[in-house]
This record gives structure tokens, sequence and C-alpha cells, in this order.
């Protein structure tokens, strides 16, 4: 075997040929990715070709181990993981580029896998010369028996059991709904939040938004689809109410209420990152208009305050269409949803724009749901209660009809008492043209938790009696609700 | 046979319209790998894209003759046709386009009948862009869940759905491992242990099928129908209500209530005389909004913006003007002005003439050049006639968009139109017209340039270096032109420059150019004139049929001989007409002519 220039088209094992530090991260992740795996590749594959005891055998892994450590040493990682999948092979979570010839390569190591049905290694830092002969035998047998590896314990070596040929379709079908829509919601509460705190270190609301911008798309798709099992998430409060928290919900229902407009997923997804965005400028300084408790200033220094903030913004927006919206909330603060909003604000009086009226609306039911600036915690039925009760007065009477209708007289993540006695949490909002007072609940019991559609006729005996607020380690309510 | 094997022969089976139907998928593919070439070699709109264009919409709709679906199973260097094991397409580096979007975790692709070609172009533009090293800043769901197509969807995997799917070698993580902790130490928070029982329930519902993860095959327009049906829009609200609702609406999808309301933004700042950093930063800011309004499919909303701004221009500081001046010269590159440019060539008359009178209230030169450019391509009379139009509005400021031998490119047709204007610019425009016959252009173009420039030559080296070499040009009516213009503008130096013509060769040449030629020597070259022809007459002897040819046609070419000069040519003639050594056919001739110069000096 030509050690100058292996299968995986890197350099062979020695100390100049770990990837520089002039290329980028992707590039390094690759180039080591392709020198690791051929270097598994070579044990494994001589190892199936003589006995571990042979010195061939020794050779590869004599080899094959200094650059393991130094790897290691430099990645700052504990230990190296290979996955393999079909035709694609993963280092440390980097998905490789293999050129064709390549790939044929890797055809052979998944062979070698499939035959012990095992799709992963981890390879510790502490790993040995003999916890690679001991992998090394195992597998041998593991191939030659057709028993697999589930056995095998190596303290150095983690292996990841099962068929590398699982096909993507069949993993996608094997995952629950609820439990996809769970993991999109953290994942974004964790995103933002971390963002947050990289924007409070930096005092920089420049920071890349790419992943972020994914999740609102993916969640503008679902609530196109009209899938509205993240709203339940909301009211949960899966993580303790913050600016991040509240960032990530008040996108959540601002997009809610321009997907229920009509808009098209790409623009509510604008939409939902115009709410992130808020809350970034909001963590260098620039103020958010908080239309329930803020009656506003006299127009003139209103004027020059925002004009202020949003010359502030300046050096870091750009001309797309989430920058403009962005811009215009900041703009457009504490101006009047009633009556057009004119000089010195606009040459041509302008009705104040939509974005505004729904991230008021929207930041304002949030708060009252998290119980954040000042306001306590309420039920979901309560903070619908409170922002009718100010429709027309702080709020646009209309697009207040608008969340109500969609949410409902009982939103997603209410908890009720039946007049059966149960109790249960409401998991969809009955159809527009249905009784709004009957939507579909799931009773909080954890051996039997039934879906009652309650518009359904067979039900027609069973009511709403009430809101019920269900003390702290009832029921965890996030549990029953996402088994929906 | 085992009961499993003859399962997977069965699988494999190819039906004749199976087959049929992935040899007109491959078409589909290898038209779009075609498209994704010529479109990186040639700029918007250009008649070979639209070539290309035209063969994908060709090959698409053979397929949708047989299916109403194209799906494909994506994996890191080929397609296959969904449902099938036969591949569809190969992609290899430098342009891995399966890679890049198995990358971003798409696994699965939908192309459905009803398709267009804007949105197969885009699909090629967004693919190109996939593989372009100098783009690696947005992924591939990105783009394309920003086309937003009406025909294409997609099926892909995110972090969330690989996490839980197992997944994680199928596509680039984005999380790192602090954040991978948490989120599953909050999401196994959210699931209690002892729910598991009922989760793997469901799970092994969703194995039966009865889970809602499904391939996505209901399309973009079948939402639309839904909305328009008014199931989900506005719900159960009263009519005003939706009025209202609909009137603010606008404020999302047209540019009048998004980016020209940013406009006043930021005509306010400006207005309120800022300090320099942020004058530029508006200033910018502005170049930033242009740019995006000229990524619209309403590029000419670009024109309204600036119309904002213009009208808080009173407000402004005098550095303003010509900060703006110059944000909008940046803004225009040439790569816009190209897609602008296809704009025009290609869509209704209303999109085209909206951004050719935005192109003229921003006096934009360069576009102006494309435009020219662009009536060498082969567009429709009505698109030409616009352009025509507008290149003559444009004129008026000059005709700078020539330049660059733009003139040149275009065949005779298309460039009069322009040759006119050019004429109408005159004394002006005359280098324009002298570096066009400098150019390698048709004869044709050549002889109408010099048609007008007759009678405007006066310098002697022009003459030398433009005018001379066409006498020798291969196309007779153009030597004819050129010789014409010559005998005016240098009537002194026609004897040096035309005598050397006056040889054996001439006999290639029409007859009616010979006779002029033979005219104007006479005319300007006197007794030289006269001594010079009678070698080429007076052949004695044998001579051949060609040489005989010549010299009649020369004779008969003196008929013309003007006035001053028919004593001498009649002498000559009648001289030759009776020398016997000399070929009676030349002989007759040069008594025929002699005589009608004779009679014609008497009358």
């Amino acid at each position: 075997m030509d050690n100058s220039q292996n299968q995986f088209g890197a350099e062979s094992f020695n100390d100049n040929a770990l990837p520089t530090a002039g290329s980028t991260s992707s590039q390094r992740a690759q180039v080591f990715g392709r020198m690791f795996i051929d270097g598994v590749y070579k044990i494994l594959k001589v190892g199936s070709i003589y006995s571990v005891e042979h010195n061939q055998t020794r050779q590869a892994i004599e080899e094959f181990l200094p650059f393991f450590y130094k790897s290691v040493q430099e990645s700052g990682e504990d230990s190296v993981s290979i996955t393999i999948r079909g035709e694609l092979a993963s280092v440390n979570g980097e998905t490789l580029r293999l050129r064709r010839r390549e790939q044929e390569r890797l055809n052979e190591l998944h062979a070698l896998f499939a035959g012990a049905d095992i799709r992963g290694l981890r390879f510790e830092q502490a790993m040995t010369a003999s916890d690679l002969v001991t992998l090394l035998k195992e597998l041998g047998e593991a191939g030659r028996s057709g028993l697999g590896m589930k056995h095998v314990e190596i303290p150095t070596i983690a292996i990841d059991h099962g068929s590398p040929d699982q096909s993507i379709m069949e993993a996608v079908a094997s995952v629950n709904k609820a439990m996809y829509v769970a993991h999109v919601y953290i994942r974004a509460l964790v995103k933002v939040r971390n963002m947050h705190m990289h924007v409070r270190e930096q005092r920089n609301a420049n920071v890349p938004t790419g992943v972020i911008r994914r999740i609102m798309q993916t969640i503008s798709e679902l609530l196109n689809d009209d899938d509205f099992i993240i709203l339940g998430l909301l009211p949960l409060r899966l993580v303790p109410p913050d600016l991040s928290s509240h960032s990530v919900n008040t996108a959540i229902y601002a997009m809610l209420l321009a997907d229920r407009l009509g808009l098209s997923p790409q623009m509510v997804s604008y939409v939902g990152m115009a709410a992130i965005y808020q809350d970034l400028d909001r963590l260098v300084g620039v103020s958010v208009g908080h239309r329930d408790r803020d009656p506003g200033l006299e127009p003139q220094r209103q004027f020059a305050t925002n004009l202020r903030d949003v010359a502030q913004m300046l050096g870091y927006v750009d001309g797309e269409v989430v920058s403009t919206l962005r811009i215009l909330m900041t703009y457009e603060r504490g101006c009047g949803f009633d009556q057009p909003v004119g000089a010195p604000f606009y040459r041509t009086p302008r009705q104040l724009h939509l974005v505004t009226r729904i991230m008021d609306l929207s930041r304002a039911y949030d708060l009252l749901i998290q119980g954040l600036q000042g306001y306590k915690s309420r039920r979901p039925d309560l903070a619908i209660q409170y922002v009718e009760s100010r429709a027309g007065d702080v709020f646009d009477p209309h697009l207040v009809k608008l969340l109500v209708s969609t949410l409902g007289i009982y939103p997603i993540g209410s908890t009720v008492e039946l007049t059966t006695g149960e109790q249960a949490v409401v998991i969809r909002t009955p159809d527009a043209a249905a009784d709004p007072r009957r939507p579909v609940v799931r009773i909080l019991d954890r051996r039997n938790p039934i879906v009652l559609d309650l518009s359904e006729p067979r039900f027609g005996n069973i009511d709403i009696a009430r809101p019920v607020d269900l003390a702290e380690g009832d029921m965890n309510v996030s549990q029953i609700f996402l088994l929906s | 046979m085992s009961k499993e094997d003859l399962e997977n022969e069965i699988e494999v089976q190819m039906t004749p319209e199976l087959q049929e139907e992935v040899r007109l998928a491959r078409r589909c593919f290898t038209a779009i790998e075609r498209l994704s070439t010529l479109m990186a070699s040639y700029p918007p709109g250009h008649p070979i894209v639209e070539n290309a264009i035209e063969g994908i919409r060709q090959a698409f709709y053979e397929y949708f003759e047989l299916n109403d679906r194209l799906t494909v199973q994506i994996h890191p260097h080929w397609m296959v046709l969904y449902g099938t094991d036969r591949v569809v397409w190969e992609t290899d580096e430098p342009k891995d386009y399966c890679f890049a979007l198995t990358r971003d975790g798409i696994y699965l692709m939908h192309i459905l009948a009803g398709i267009d070609v804007i949105e197969l172009r885009r699909l090629v533009e967004i693919f190109n862009e996939l593989v372009d090293p100098r783009e690696d800043a947005k992924a591939a769901v990105e783009l394309l869940f920003e086309a937003s197509f009406r025909y294409i969807s997609y099926d892909a995997i995110d972090e969330s759905l690989a996490a839980l799917a197992g997944l994680d070698s199928d596509m680039r993580d984005r999380d790192t491992r602090e954040e991978q902790e948490m989120i599953s130490d909050l999401f196994k928070e959210a699931f209690d242990k002892g729910l598991n029982e009922q989760y793997n329930a469901s799970k092994t519902a969703a194995a039966q099928g009865k889970e809602s993860f499904e391939i996505r095959l209901n399309r973009q327009s079948e939402r639309e129908q839904k909305l328009e049906m008014g199931s989900r829009e506005f719900l159960d609200l009263d009519e005003e209500a939706r009025r209202h609702l609909l009137a603010l609406k606008r404020g999302f999808t047209e540019h009048a209530e998004r980016e020209h309301r940013q406009g006043e933004v930021l005509s306010a700042i400006l207005g309120a005389r800022p300090k320099e950093h942020l004058r530029q930063q508006v200033i910018e800011q502005i170049g930033a909004v242009m740019g995006s309004l000229l990524g619209t499919h309403r590029p000419w909303e670009t024109l309204a913006f600036v119309k904002v701004i213009h009208s808080w221009r009173d407000s402004f500081g005098p550095e303003v003007a010509e900060d703006l001046k110059g944000i909008v010269r940046s803004c225009f590159t040439t790569a816009r002005l190209q897609a602008l440019v296809k704009t025009v060539a290609s869509s209704d008359q209303v999109s085209r003439r909206a951004v050719l009178q935005m192109f003229n209230a921003l006096h934009l030169e360069e576009a102006t050049g494309l435009l020219v450019e662009l009536l060498g391509w082969d567009v429709p009379d009505d698109v030409r006639d616009d352009v025509v139009r507008y290149v003559r509005e444009r004129s008026r400021y000059g005709l700078g968009f020539l330049k660059g031998g733009r003139l040149a490119k275009l065949s005779l047709e298309h460039a009069l139109p322009l040759v006119e204007l050019v004429k109408q610019h005159m004394p002006q425009s005359r280098p324009m017209l002298i570096e066009l016959l400098a150019s390698p252009v048709e004869p044709a173009l050549k002889i109408e340039v010099l048609k007008i420039l007759q009678g405007t030559w006066r310098e002697a080296t022009e003459l030398r270096d433009v005018l001379v070499p066409f006498l020798e040009a291969s196309n007779s009516e153009l030597r004819m032109i050129a010789l014409q213009s010559f005998a005016d503008a240098a009537p002194s130096h026609v004897v040096r420059v035309l005598g050397p013509m006056l040889t054996e060769k001439l006999r290639q040449r029409p007859e009616e150019e010979v006779r002029l030629l033979v005219t104007l020597y006479v005319l300007h070259g006197k007794q030289a004139a006269v001594d010079g022809l009678k070698a080429l007459i007076h052949r004695r002897g044998v001579v051949g049929e060609s040489e005989q040819e010549l010299a009649v046609v020369i004779v008969r070419a003196l008929v013309r001989t003007p006035a001053e000069a028919r004593e001498d040519i009649a002498q000559l003639l009648e001289g030759v007409g009776k020398d016997w050594l000399v070929p009676g056919r030349i002989r007759s001739t040069c008594k025929e002519v002699a005589g009608l110069l004779q009679a014609g000096q008497a009358h």
C-alpha cells in the first residue's frame, strides 16, 4: 500500500500531514476525516486479510496510533468517532466529501461494518494497541459468525451497533412528529439563548443567524401545514423564562399571525426573524416598544428617539426584507395604530405597518404567558382575555380578533377541567366553523392519556367546566401534551 | 429461488414504460446540466441560454407526458428515479450538485407537472450557486426555501430530525457539542421516562404508516388554492376586519409599503444632517435596499425608491447629491444590468417598458450599451422596436453607448437604425464611423458607412490608412464606393494610386467597376492615363481570350470618357483600331468607341 497518497486522497500519517492552520475549519475537518478513515480502513482491511498477530497488522497499528494520539490532542476532543451509513461516512460528525474512487474504497469498509452489524466506532484517547487488536479479533469473529458485536466490551472503543444500511426514508418515518416538533422548538430556544449570550459578550448585534433562520423556516412550514403542536409547547415554559425564550415565543406567535394572514412561508419566516433580530438590537441598546405599558412620547421626541435608534442599527443591517422590517419596527415605535402616521415620520401619511402591530401583540401575549417584564404569569385563556380587554385601546382590534380566532378561547396548551371531573390539556383548537369552546383535549392521566375531540357529537355531554392552574409537581403537562 | 430473491428480482424488473421514464428523466437532468454550464458562460437572456432553457422545457414536457411528477432520491454523487434503482444523474467535482444537496440534508426532490421555465431557470441558478466556491454562505435548503417554488418541493432532514432518526452522518451538524448536550437534556426533561412505553407505541404506529411524517408530494399551488378558498385566511373574521387586514397586508407584499417606507426612514436621517460616518452608512443602506429591490421580480421599483429619497432632497446637505449619484452608479453593476436587460428581452411589455423607463430616468449609460448588444440577438420585433426607440431617446445625450465596438457586433439589418442615428450626429460621430470601418463587419455595413462619409474625407493619413485599403477590398460594391470617395477626396493622387491597379488582374473585376475605374483614371489622369491604358489595349500578335476580354472591357469603359480627355482617347482608340496586328475583336471595339467619342465631341 502506498503510504505517500492513500486511498482517500489524504496524506499519510506523518507529523506534517495533519491539516494546517491556514485552511478553514471545514477543510481541516475534511482532510482529517479522510486521513482518519483511511487509517481505520487500512487496519481493518489488513486485519481481515492477515491474522491479527501478523506482522503486517502490527505494523499498520503502529503506524496509525501516533497519528491518532496527535489528532486527539490537537482537536481538543476526548475521542474520534467514525460513522457509516449507506454510502456516507462521517468523522466526528463531519460528513466526508469523497470522490468516486474513494467512495469505492469506503464501500469495502462498509462491507466490513455490515458483516459485523455495526455502524460506528468511537475511539477514546486512552485507546491502546491491544484494544485495537481486540477490536480486530472481534470484528473478524463477528464477520464469520454473523452474530454481531453486541457482546463485545472494549473500554476505550465504543461500538454503535446496527446495520449501516438503514435508508433515510425508513429512519425518518420512525420519528415521532411531536417529538420532532419539540426538538425543533428546544433547539430554537438553545440556539437563541446562546446567540444572546454571544451578543451580550461582544456588544455587537451583527452575529451569524443562518441556523436560526433555518429553524424559523421549518417552523413556518409547520404552521403552513396547519401543524400547531408547536403552539402547545410555548405556554409549557420548557426553559426558565427569559429574554431569549421570549424572543423565540414572540417569533412563533408573530409567524402564526403572519401565516393566518395568508403571507407566504418565506415572508412568515422573515417576520419570525424580525422578532429575533429585534431582541438582538435590544441587547445592544435599541429600545423595543412596549405598547401595553408604554404610552409613547410626544411625536417630535418620539421621532428623535426612534431616529437615533435606527441610526444605531445602520452599522449592521443590510437591504434585505428582514432588515427593512426591523428598521420599520424601530422607526414606528410609539406611533398610534388608529390613525395614519404622518410628519415628522413620513411625508405622506401611512398606516402603521402591519409588522409593528403584529409584534406589539405577539410580544404582549408572550409576556403575559411567561410572566416577564412585570407581568405575572397567566394561563393562556387568561392571557387571551387580557389582550381582548386591551383591543382597540393599545392593540389593533382586528388583529386581536385574528389571534383569538386562531388560538381559540382555550389556546393549545391550556389546562382545563372537564364536567366529568377530569383534568385535560388542550391539544388542538376547533375548526374555524366549529364551536370555539369545544377543542380537542388529552386527558391528563399518565396511564390512559386518551384524546377527546369535544366537537364530536359523541362527546356532546362533556363540556369544559373551567380552566385550571396546575400546581407545581402535579403533572408534567408537557409530557402528556407531547404524546399527541 | 427463494421468495426473497424472487421479490428482489421483481423489484428491479423494469417495464418498458418505466424504462422510458428513466430515459426521459436522464434527458431532463442532462438538459439541466447543459444549461448550468451555459449560464456560467453567457450573460442572462443570451439566445444560446434561451435555447438551452427551451431544451429543458421540452425535456420536462416530454417527461410529464408519461408521469405528472418527477421524484428523485438524492445520494452523495448521484440521483435515482424514486421507486427504482436507476441512476438518472451522476455528478462529480467540480460541480457535484448531488453532494451539495445531500450535505444540507436534502434527500428527495420533486418536480411537478406544470413547472415553467422561470422555475427551471431559478433551479439551475441555485444549483450553480451551490457549487460555486465563491458562494458558500447559503445552504441548499435555504436557497430552495427562499426561491418559493410552486412546482418544486423537497424533503430534507435538519439537525433535529437527524438526531431523532439517527442520521447524524447525513448532513453537516451546525450545533456545538455543548448545544447538543443542552438540547438533549431539555428534551429528556420534556419527555418523562415513564412515558417511554407510550412513545414506543407511537413509534410503532409510525412504522405502520400512521405517522404524519410522509413524503411531501403536495405542491405549493395546492396550498395556495386552499388559501384562495378561504379555509385559513383570516378565519372567521367579519368583513370590516378582513378589509382592514387585507389593506395592511400590502405592507408586506408591496415594495411601496416596505422598501419605500424605508426610503423615507433613511431620508429622514439624511435630512437631519448627520455626521459623515452616519451619512455614509445611510448611503450604503440606500445602496443595499436598491440592490435588494433590483433582485426582485419588480426591479423597476428601484426607481420609485429613488424618487422617494429624491422627494426629501430639500432637507439634505449639499454633499448628499453626489453621494447618491455615486451609490446609484455602484449599485447598477454589470451583472445586475445584464439581468435587467434579460428582463427587457424576455418579459412582457409593461415590465420591459418599466425597466427602460428606469434606465432612462437614472441615465444609465452602460445599460444602453448592453441594450445595443441585445439588438444583435434574436429578439421579438416588439422588443426590438422598444429598444431602438429607447436608444434613439438616449442618443439625445450622446452616442457614448456605442463605443467599444458595439455597432460592429451587429448585423447590417440590426445595425442600420443605429447607423442612421450616428449619421444624424455627424460630424461629431465621424470617429465612430471610422472605427466601424476598421472593424470586421459585413461589407454591406461598410458600404453604408462609406456612403455617409462621402465628402468628409480630408486627412491624408486617414485616406491612406482607412480609405485606400478598401480599393483592394474583396467586395466590388465596396471597392466602387471607396473608389468614388477617394477620387472625390484626392483627385491629384488618382493616377498614382489607381495606376498600379490597371493590370491584368482587372479582368477579375466586374465590368461596371472597371468602367468606373477607367473613367476616373482617365478623368483625373489625362495624358498619363492615356499612356497607361495604351499598354492594356494595344495588344498585338497572339493575345489570350481573357486579355482580349479585358481590353474590350476597358475600351467599352472609355465610352464615358470625360470631354476634356476625349480627343486623346479617341486618337488612341483609332490608332489601335487601325493596327492589323491587334486582334479583330479589340480593333472593332476600338473603332466603334472611337466613333462614338468623336460623334460626342462633334455634338
